[in-house]
């Protein structure tokens, strides 16, 4: 390796990342935006409920009462304070069941999310990068996945194995690959032909480190936007297919399941489906929220 | 962004409402149903189901009326000649609906295909129902001897649900065609359209013996999902669905569009636990599991009190219940020691499937309880339909057991459930996956091969005795039959859990 690590500064333009004093711009436009301020709050809330589920929900979620059936919220009428937001149709303490819930949620999201973004980022460089038959085959297989409706496929995936709660996170991890190596393709086309990858070639670098070392830092932008979009994403998937019986199969609490068991009963019981419902809104929603402002922060073009 | 947020507006909208049908016209009766039979050949399959449509389009020898009492159908009289022969006389003029007139040959035909004489494998689910109907005798066109191999305490009580099917007709278009398309019989209504798996279009028999339906039109819709059944109710889509949660029932009796009827039924409930493997193929954890349930609790509070405990899966309405057995006392310090006893000091993980889903809360009110003791339960719910029928009838996969209940057949006779559910003869139903119970075999089959009413008893006491004490099953409670019927609708629920529309009439 005659050839080290190439210094950044002796390629002038080489912006692995952006500048130090450029991030901090961005994280600061970031933080003085009150949506994005709003989401991050909400997301905090729910990150940090996931984290510490056993020790600040109120009851154990699978405690059921029979005594304490349809227990309406705190504020209605024959509301009890022990459960804030009222008990589902076996007793079971629905605030309880909705921080735990949370973890699934997340967890299912982040997960899906890093399968797909391993998987997608890999295929689009090499896409974008070797070109030619390469880049046909991958973007063919792109664009067959993408014309099925996404919840269709996972949904088949999860009746030819089996609902568990890895199936759930593999079949969503791969339907959701190909917006990455979408992005990632034509970032890399761009990039290809810039002067500070030519100089990198000319140094003698080979293919591969060229690859990770200077194409791949450069896109790490859109894929970190792209990714607060799909975690979002997949949560909703998780949640969907969890309403329609056939999430993680387990009895863990999910909010999809909450939804699902509690509509039944949405006449007599409206609390049942709608909190897990709001639970779901408002964390996709932070989600977004934080991702759309990121995108702009991270956006040189909006100043 | 917006995507996602369609998604959560449909997801909550989904929870909240239901799309409904458009209201039907005055002359349509409309039903739903939790599945549609996957093929309406009456013969050939022992789901409630099936049967309720069945009845509708064909006849049997026997009826019972609304008081549950014994009336004439295709048969106008019958008496025993001796303990093993009875004669019956057939109703003349009577069509099916293809209008060929209905022939003691037609009769004969229908029993043959399902005992199928001679034969070693028999097609027929309910093969065990009538096994010891050993042969039908033509004596005359409008009379017939059924005779059978022992004297048949039940054989009157088989004969209310056993249509009577077309030979000619059949003969010409195969058993195929006869299930799926080309289905006749001589029934209040015939049949228009088959959709498997979603509906069933019935339409009025002219030619029928009893005269006319009411109701012209008869559809039957498949509605999976109880959230949706109540809201098609509430909307004029339905007119009848069934096994309305207890939850529910105070909402549809509030409704300006909808009332209640409710009647006790044979339905029982139980939990099937596989005894060919771990853990309960050990007796002491059957116990334990028996002892974890509260099921007063349950028909009280989850149940709204429509509904019995039983003491095993006897129902105290049907012949040979005997009341000095207790059900098992909710005792879960008790259920802790048996599992320890057994060698589960630490509990044990198992699994039990259910696909009952009106009740999915009573499951998971059940795999709660078991898990308290330390039977650490993952509930397995899956859709009403052919998968499950596949997976846990055909099969017998359901390891480590399930939730279900029978309807006896509508049978008023501990026979109808303890030989579907405990014989292991190939030609039984459950029994023979999951049942390993030592001697009960042939305390079944003397019971029901005898009409000493005394002697019977006396061996259905026993049979309580011994599945109480080896508990092949979690035993429960037996259940209600609760509809949602439209107020445009004036329908009574039935003690025999039939859906006999004949008598459902329009209100104005």
């Amino acid at each position: 390796m005659a050839v080290g690590t190439l210094p950044q500064e002796s390629v002038g333009l080489a912006a692995a990342a952006p500048p130090a004093r450029e991030r901090s711009r961005a994280w600061k436009k970031l933080v003085r935006n009150p949506m994005a301020l709003a989401g991050g709050v909400i997301l905090l809330v729910v990150v940090g409920a996931a984290l510490v589920a056993p020790w600040v929900a109120p009851h154990d979620p699978a405690k059921q009462s029979l005594i304490r059936r349809f227990s309406p919220p705190v504020w209605a009428a024959g509301g009890h304070s022990a459960h804030v937001l009222g008990t589902d149709q076996v007793g079971r303490d629905i605030l309880s069941r909705i921080i735990h819930g949370a973890r699934l949620s997340l967890l299912v999201g982040v997960s899906a999310v890093v399968v797909s973004l391993l998987l997608g980022v890999a295929l689009g460089l090499l896409s974008g990068y070797v070109g030619g038959r390469v880049d046909t085959v991958i973007m063919t297989v792109v664009d067959v996945t993408l014309s099925f409706p996404q919840l269709l496929l996972a949904l088949a995936f999860v009746a030819a194995l089996g609902p568990s709660l890895v199936t759930i996170i593999v079949v969503l991890g791969l339907t959701g690959w190909e917006r990455y190596a979408r992005v990632v393709r034509a970032e890399v086309l761009a990039l290809r032909e810039k002067d500070f990858i030519e100089a990198a070639r000319a140094l003698g670098l080979g293919s591969t480190r060229t690859l990770v070392r200077h194409v791949l830092p450069n896109t790490f932008s859109s894929i970190i936007v792209l990714s607060t979009l799909q975690v979002a994403q997949a949560i909703l998937q998780e949640a969907a297919l969890s309403f329609l019986g056939v999430g993680s199969g387990r009895t863990y609490p999910t909010w999809g399941q909450m939804i699902a068991l509690g509509r039944d009963f949405v006449t007599v019981a409206w609390w049942l489906p709608t909190f897990p419902g709001l639970a779901i809104l408002m964390t996709v929603l932070a989600i977004n929220l934080v991702g759309d402002r990121l995108r702009d922060a991270l956006d040189p073009r909006i100043s | 962004m917006k995507r996602s947020l369609v998604m959560v507006l449909a997801l909550a909208i989904l929870a909240a409402t239901s799309v409904s049908a458009p209201a039907q016209s005055k002359d349509t009766l409309t039903v739903a149903l939790i599945s549609i039979i996957d093929t309406l050949d009456p013969h050939m399959h022992f789901e409630r189901v099936g049967i309720l449509v069945n009845i509708n389009m064909f006849d049997s020898l026997l009826h019972k009326n609304v008081k549950l009492e014994y009336e004439p159908s295709l048969a106008t009289s019958w008496k025993a000649l001796s303990d093993t022969v009875w004669e019956f006389k057939l109703r003349k003029g009577v069509r099916f609906h293809n209008g060929d007139t209905m022939t003691a040959e037609d009769v004969k035909y229908s029993f043959d295909r399902v005992t199928e004489p001679g034969k070693e494998k028999k097609r027929s689910p309910q093969y065990g129902n009538v096994r010891a109907i050993k042969e039908v005798r033509i004596v005359n066109p409008e009379t017939i001897h059924i005779v059978t191999d022992k004297p048949f305490p039940l054989l009157l009580e088989r004969l209310v649900f056993f249509p009577i099917v077309p030979k000619q007709h059949l003969e010409r278009v195969g058993d195929q065609a006869f299930g799926e398309s080309a289905t006749v019989g001589t029934g209040p209504w015939k049949l228009l359209e088959y959709k498997r798996g979603h509906h069933i279009r019935l339409e009025a028999f002219d030619q029928h013996w009893r005269g006319k339906p009411a109701f012209k039109h008869l559809t039957i819709r498949g509605i999976p999902e109880v959230a949706t059944q109540v809201a098609e109710l509430k909307t004029g889509g339905v007119d009848i669905i069934r096994n309305v949660s207890a939850d529910l029932v105070p909402d549809l009796k509030a409704h300006p569009q909808t009332s209640i009827s409710s009647a006790p039924i044979l339905r029982t409930h139980y939990v099937h636990l596989d005894m060919r493997t771990e853990p309960f193929n050990k007796k002491l954890v059957r116990q334990a599991a028996n002892y974890a349930i509260d099921r007063e609790a349950i028909v009280q509070k989850m149940m709204a009190g429509f509904g019995r405990v039983v003491p095993t899966v006897v129902h105290p309405a049907a012949f040979g219940y005997d009341a000095s057995v207790t059900p098992y006392a909710y005792d879960p310090k008790k259920a802790k020691e048996l599992l320890a006893q057994a060698g589960y000091p630490n509990g044990v993980d198992i699994t039990l499937h259910s696909n009952f889903v009106e009740f999915r809360s009573v499951f998971e009110v059940i795999t709660q309880m078991l898990t308290e003791v330390g039977i650490r339960t993952n509930a397995r719910m899956w859709d009403p339909g052919p998968a499950w029928n596949k997976f846990n009838v055909g099969e017998g996969k359901a390891t480590h057991g399930y939730y279900g209940s029978w309807g006896y057949y509508s049978v008023f006779d501990a026979d109808a459930i303890l030989h579907p559910l405990y014989h292991t003869e190939p030609g039984g139903w459950v029994g023979k996956w999951y049942v390993r119970v030592e001697g009960l075999d042939q305390l079944i089959d003397q019971a029901r091969s005898t009409v000493d009413q005394a002697v019977r008893k006396r061996t259905y006491s026993q049979i309580q005795r011994l599945i109480k004490e080896e508990a092949p099953s979690i035993f429960l409670f037996h259940q209600f039959d609760t509809l949602g019927v439209s107020k445009r609708v004036e329908y009574q629920a039935r003690g025999d859990e039939w859906l006999w529309l004949f008598d459902a009439k329009p209100k104005r």
